[in-house]
């Protein structure tokens, strides 16, 4: 009996302790992690565009800022801010993040015009070309879709960004707005202070930047639909990121009157939309072969093209394009048109955004030599229909007759004939075979193959409205703009900048939603596309610019932190667009002073790896101030910049009835130290402003209520210094050249200016006379050109801080020289700057130094001049004058 | 105290279940512990049940994830399935799920031990709406379209409006008929649904829950035969009446373009299309679906097992006189325009069948017509062509291993194929082209 209470009691115990031990085992995981709290995460602010890895931590302390959200916007545009949540040790089990609605007095920015996104992360790991491997941030998923996937945590001693974006709508009342967005983490809160500026300024609601981004790739993979809706819904995604389809769906097309009646609806659709930015027909041509083309040029030449063997058939066969294919697509737009202004009354060109791809890449292809030809044929194809529907007397009078009708006709013969292009930079290499009156192309060629202005006047010419295109690929990579994860994404922002300040209207990407891989086994399927971005393993993101939305209850992409920046860009390239019509109306450019903001980003399409956030903020702060002052009732426009010497000059017009000057009464503000003489202009008068120390003058500008609009444009001298020839020749610094032979015999001497060129800018310089011996030969015997070398501190000086590097010299002679100015860095000679030294007074520049791979250069060992013919006589006509170095 | 006892032992068992529930359901077990049945797919983690679905590129339609209690048979979440095509696509819509995962750790490929796969249907329609169900034998990758070549002719089923159970039969003897079928290395279940080419609104609601592989202990050996019809003494050896809705299994498919618009291959009753069966009630519904390439030639086949087991059946005396038996069918254009077939033959010892598409008459709109070949003549010509002096490179060869006294029509019969009329491009319409009756007849 003892023995059973014994066991009975023990099996009531045994029982007890079960029944308390399952639930105590259930959390037990939770007990021993523990989970952060507010106070165990550090919060801080960023800027949007900063790449901060989740898994790196030590090396963002210039980056981190006070945890607000602090925006300056204009109403059409959006704009985003970041904050940064930091785990120590312990994880955030989950978080949630909400905002108000910001208020301005009585008016309101509501949160519904506030998107607040999870930054998502994707690893990058290859040693070789990222100098971190780690979780880089690219996708931004909707907080409320990565609650629903309980995705809404943070690993313990990561970085988790909130990225928060504003878009703000183009009625929005100016005005400072707050309010606050918290972060809530278990039961607590941290209360993130916002306050948005709504400048009173706009981004246009109409695009006028064009693009043709591929939308056909893989998004079906990833949303598990393939509808026509989900493709309006990535067509409508690109809109909202100021990018238009390379189709509308054409790739899906079989070519019966069907689908190109679907394709014409849904243009006409597209085109009507506030947001429509520019489609693409392109994957309708289709190219045949012609045993004879005749090209009948624009001065009446007929010329038979010879043909080319066609390897498969033996025959001799010219590729052209399928007229047959031209006609029905551009005369089912046509009609199409027609007939929907006849039932709705509407007129809706879409030819105005449409454009075509024609040949891709044709270099990689061995299609260059037939390019020409179905750039060609591309024209008879478009000016048959032109001319059929001229003849067509079914069509009505009253459209006939209307103005629109001729708008379209004119618009057809447009219709951009984009060609990508690798690295054919020139067509008119051969003899002139290429003529763009009968000849239709839009040269698109690659970012770094636009760098120089000579390049894109080439590429501009090949078509009658002198517009070129350009686009990215896994070519080029950094220095030049790319969308590649482990590039900052700042680099596609710039990229606007550079298309503003290149005149470049229209960018064209190959995909935004690749959705596949490589797997190492022949087959590209995904069972996580969130984790990876990688097309090729040295070019991540590369064809990613979206993500998959269903997973987060998006019906559409999601987009990234590259698309959010190269929007950005395309918005500064809208209000350059802006401030370029409204100097234009007034006979000035924007080019020089807008050059001043371009050069600190970036030369001959390279970004300098100086960039950061601070300064494309900075530039755009600028650029924002310079559209101000131009729109405001004074019509402000700074319409000249020149330094010399360090000496900078700014030309400022303001509109009569307006002042620019020191005193109260005056309208536009600027600091009296600066000297200021104006002349009378068309409409009012120019102001130049001398800045004669480092000191930045501001421009500010009072309505005429009083009010200080907070316009103001700080004019900077510039951090400049000159070294006059005088100096490097008390310092022994100009020394012969002996590197590539015996060295010419050099005879040196100082003159006054004044008294031997009457130069105006010379007052107070002395010119250094070099009287040169003969040109002596090479080492190798060939004959040499007279040169000098600059050996000096202000040469060791020189380092990636340095923007460019200005000789002057000044020559007597009559014939003209070349010259050429160049360093030398640890290993050989740099590219320099080659020139023509013409009679008077010469600045040759070294332009883009900040973008050269200083690196490689390490400390330059002296500059070179070299000038003259080979082989020339005795020189005593060439005046060294100085040498200015610009920060 | 007994009372306390039993209190606390039956806490103790709810908080065991609790615990145990907390654990993934991947299926039951039977009263060995043995597992039954898994949940291959029960649409619950969007992760794993979503991300893995592969559909057919261009023209599928929409998959999602669903929540509505209404359609989910168990657990939380079903799949919503709206095929509803393309403009002017033709193909059929299909969605893959395939049976390996390297990132969510399962790996399903080996089916030999599978008995059936089953799933729960929800048509949200008022009229009924037909399904197919198929395995996959090679792996589809994205970009690609689904190549019917890769998979098994599908199962059938008509769904009901409402929840509808079905079972998608495992029987080996009728998946090995198939084209490239290895029940070891199966690569995915491909889900078929309705031609539509309707827009986003005319499109189907199509719930799927719970697919679950019913498990045998031991490897499935299936049906030993196919249970096919014979009368001796008449002279009559069924081939295929398709009274047995396994007999389209017994069919492949042909491999001519590399596009989900081959032929659909189905066992339909014969008032479907409006006529009536020439033995039972059932006919074969072979559909060639639009292309708009260039022109092709679509085809299938009754498998080579299938006449190996008729001829083994009908034993001596065709081997020795073959020219005393003829395979005749029944088939009935149902087109609108008069159409024909044309067939092909060879043995299952050489790479491939005769170098020969004979004709068959042809059959007006919407009627019956008839079909013999002689026996004897296959074996002939075939015989001829593994014999001949100049012999083209479409001639058919020896495997390795074999003589031309092996390979004999009689004694290993490849896939005895039927192929359809060409079509050029944009033309837009499905060809169906119905079978019936097939059969061996002694004629003398």
């Amino acid at each position: 009996m003892k023995t059973f209470k014994k066991l009975r009691k023990s099996l009531i115990a045994f029982l007890l302790a079960a029944i308390t031990a399952f639930p105590a085992a259930a959390c037990a995981d939770e007990a021993s992690v523990g989970y952060a709290k507010v106070e165990d995460v550090e919060f801080w602010g960023t800027y949007a565009a900063e790449s901060i890895l989740q898994d790196l931590h030590g090396v963002y302390d210039e980056f981190k800022f006070e945890p607000t959200i602090d925006l300056t916007v204009l109403k059409g545009e959006e704009e985003a801010d970041k904050i940064i949540m930091t785990t120590g040790e312990k994880p955030i089990k989950e978080f949630d993040v909400s905002i108000t609605d910001l208020k301005s007095g009585s008016n309101t920015l509501s949160k519904d015009n506030i998107d607040i996104y999870q930054v998502l992360y994707t690893y990058l790991g290859s040693k070789e070309f990222y100098l971190y491997q780690g979780y880089y941030p690219d996708g931004l998923a909707p907080i409320s879709g990565t609650k629903a996937q309980k995705e809404n945590n943070v690993a313990a001693n990561s970085n988790q960004g909130i990225y928060v974006s504003f878009n703000i709508p183009n009625d929005q009342e100016p005005g400072t707005y707050t309010g606050t967005m918290v972060i809530t983490i278990g039961e607590e809160a941290k209360n993130i202070p916002v306050t948005i500026q709504v400048v009173d300024a706009e981004v246009p609601v109409e695009r006028t930047f064009r693009s043709s981004f591929s939308i056909h790739w893989g998004h079906q993979r990833g949303e598990l639909d393939n509808s026509a809706r989900m493709r309006w819904n990535y067509i409508q995604a690109l809109a909202d990121h100021r990018l238009g389809p390379s189709s509308l769906g054409d790739q899906f097309s079989h070519g019966t009157q069907e689908d190109v009646d679907y394709l014409v609806r849904t243009a006409i659709k597209y085109c009507e939309g506030d947001n429509a930015v520019n489609f693409g027909y392109g994957a309708a041509l289709s190219t045949t072969n012609t045993e004879k083309l005749e090209v009948v040029y624009s001065d009446g030449k007929v010329v038979t093209i010879p043909t080319e063997k066609d390897i498969a058939s033996g025959k001799t066969t010219q590729s052209i394009y399928n007229q047959e294919t031209i006609d029905k697509y551009f005369s089912a737009m046509f009609y199409g048109i027609l007939d929907y202004w006849a039932e709705t009354g509407k007129k809706v060109n879409t030819f105005e955004r449409m454009s075509c791809k024609g040949v891709d890449e044709p270099e990689l292809h061995n299609n260059v030599p037939n390019v020409p030809y179905l750039a060609y044929s591309y024209q008879t194809g478009v000016m048959a229909v032109y001319n059929k529907i001229l003849a067509d007397e079914s069509i009505p009078a009253e459209q006939r007759n209307d103005p629109f009708f001729q708008e379209l006709l004119e618009s057809m013969k447009k219709v951009p004939h984009v060609v990508t292009s690798t690295t054919q930079l020139d067509y008119y290499e051969d003899g002139g075979n290429y003529d763009p009156e009968v000849m239709w192309m839009t040269f698109c060629p690659h970012y770094n193959k636009s760098g120089s202005a000579d390049a894109r006047e080439n590429y501009k010419s090949a078509n009658l409205q002198h517009e070129m295109w350009w686009y990215g690929c896994d070519v080029p990579s950094a220095p030049y703009p790319s969308y590649h994860l482990g590039n900052h994404a700042l680099s596609v922002r710039i990229a606007g900048w550079m298309a503003a300040d290149y005149e470049i209207v229209a960018n064209l990407n190959w995909a935004t939603e690749y959705y596949k891989t490589a797997n190492g086994d022949g087959t590209n399927y995904m069972e996580n596309y969130y984790d990876q971005a990688v097309r090729s393993r040295s070019k991540p993101g590369e064809g990613w610019l979206f993500y998959p939305g269903k997973k987060y209850g998006v019906d559409g992409p999601i987009p990234t932190m590259r698309l959010k920046e190269f929007k950005n860009g395309i918005e500064e390239w809208e209000l350059v667009y802006k401030l370029k019509a409204l100097y234009k109306a007034k006979g000035f450019s924007e080019q020089k002073i807008m050059n001043t903001l371009y050069s600190t980003m970036y030369d001959t399409a390279r970004i300098y790896d100086t960039i950061s956030c601070e300064i494309v903020e900075n530039a755009r702060e600028k650029l924002i101030n310079l559209l101000l002052l131009a729109e405001s009732e004074a019509n402000v426009m700074i319409t000249d910049f020149s330094d010399i010497r360090g000496k900078v000059f700014y030309n400022v017009y303001v509109k009569d009835g307006y002042t620019l000057g020191s005193g109260e009464e005056d309208d536009v503000k600027v600091s009296d130290k600066f000297v200021v003489t104006s002349a009378p202009a068309d409409g009012g008068s120019i102001y130049t402003i001398e800045c004669k120390d480092e000191d930045a003058v501001t421009i500010s500008f009072k309505d005429s209520n009083g009010i200080v609009k907070g316009v103001s444009f700080a004019l900077e001298s510039g951090a400049a210094v000159f070294t006059p020839a005088s100096q490097l020749y008390s310092t022994e610094s100009i020394l012969p050249d002996d590197t590539t032979g015996e060295a010419e015999d050099m005879e040196l001497g100082l003159v006054k200016g004044t008294d031997v060129f009457a130069e105006e800018e010379m007052e107070g310089l002395e010119y250094l006379q070099i009287k040169m011996g003969a040109a002596k030969p090479l080492k190798s015997g060939l004959p040499g050109q007279q040169s000098f070398l600059i050996k000096d501190a202000l040469v060791t000086a020189l380092d990636n801080t340095v923007s460019k590097l200005q000789l002057e010299v000044y020559y007597d002679g009559n014939d003209e020289l070349p010259i050429l100015f160049t360093y030398k860095g640890k290993t050989r000679l740099g590219a320099g700057v080659e020139g023509t030294l013409k009679k008077g007074l010469n600045r040759i520049t070294i332009e883009g130094m900040k973008s050269l791979s200083w690196s490689s250069i390490g400390t330059i060992e002296y500059l070179l001049v070299r000038y003259g013919e080979k082989g020339a006589t005795a020189n005593d006509k060439v005046y060294l004058v100085g040498i200015t170095v610009y920060k | 105290m007994k009372k306390l006892l039993a209190i606390l032992l039956a806490a103790l068992t709810m908080f065991s279940a609790l615990s145990l529930s907390a654990c993934a359901d991947n299926g039951d077990k039977g009263e060995g512990g043995a597992t039954t049945n898994i949940v291959f797919n029960g649409f619950e983690d969007f992760d794993r049940d979503f991300l893995t679905i592969r559909v057919v590129d261009w023209a599928f339609g929409s998959v999602n994830q669903n929540f509505d209690k209404k359609y989910v048979k168990f657990g939380e979440a079903s799949a919503l399935f709206r095929p509803y095509g393309e403009i002017g696509y033709r193909g059929l819509p299909i969605i893959y799920l395939p049976m390996y995962s390297t990132r969510f750790e399962y790996n399903y490929k080996d089916m030999t031990k599978v008995e059936k796969i089953s799933a729960w249907f929800y048509n949200a329609q008022e009229e009924t709406y037909k399904v197919g169900i198929g395995l996959q034998t090679a792996t589809v990758d994205c970009g690609q379209t689904l190549d019917s070549t890769s998979r098994t002719v599908t199962q059938k089923f008509n769904l009901v409006p409402g929840w509808n159970y079905v079972e998608y039969d495992m029987d080996p003897k009728y998946l090995n008929c198939q084209t490239g079928v290895d029940l070891t290395n199966i690569f995915g279940m491909c889900i078929q649904f309705e031609y539509c080419n309707e827009l986003v609104e005319e499109a189907p609601y199509i719930y799927v829950d719970d697919i679950r592989f019913h498990l045998s202990e031991e490897t499935v050996t299936g049906s030993e035969t196919f249970g096919l019809k014979a009368d001796a003494e008449n002279g009559v050896w069924e081939v295929a009446d398709f009274e047995d809705v396994r007999q389209a299994q017994m069919f492949t498919i042909g491999t001519e373009i590399a596009e989900n618009r081959r032929c659909t291959i189905e066992v339909v009753n014969a008032n479907e299309l409006s006529t009536t069966a020439k033995s039972g009630q059932n006919v074969l519904k072979v559909t060639r679906h639009a292309s708009y390439t260039t022109s092709h030639t679509y085809s299938t086949g009754i498998s080579g097992d299938v006449l190996s087991e008729v001829f083994k059946t009908i034993g001596k005396d065709l081997v020795d006189h073959p020219e005393n038996y003829v395979l005749k069918l029944d088939y009935f254009n149902y087109n609108p325009t008069r159409q024909r077939a044309g067939y092909n033959f060879g043995s299952s010892l050489c790479t491939r069948n005769c170098n020969t598409w004979r004709y068959l008459d042809y059959v007006e709109p919407y009627t019956w017509g008839s079909f013999e070949v002689n026996i004897g003549w296959c074996q002939s010509y075939l015989y001829g062509q593994l014999t001949s002096e100049n012999p083209v490179s479409t001639y058919p060869k020896l495997l390795d291993g074999y003589t031309v006294e092996d390979a004999k029509f009689t004694t290993n019969p490849s896939t005895f194929g039927f192929s359809f009329a060409k079509y050029t491009n944009n033309d837009r319409r499905d060809m169906v082209f119905v079978f019936d009756n097939i059969r061996v007849e002694r004629i003398a």
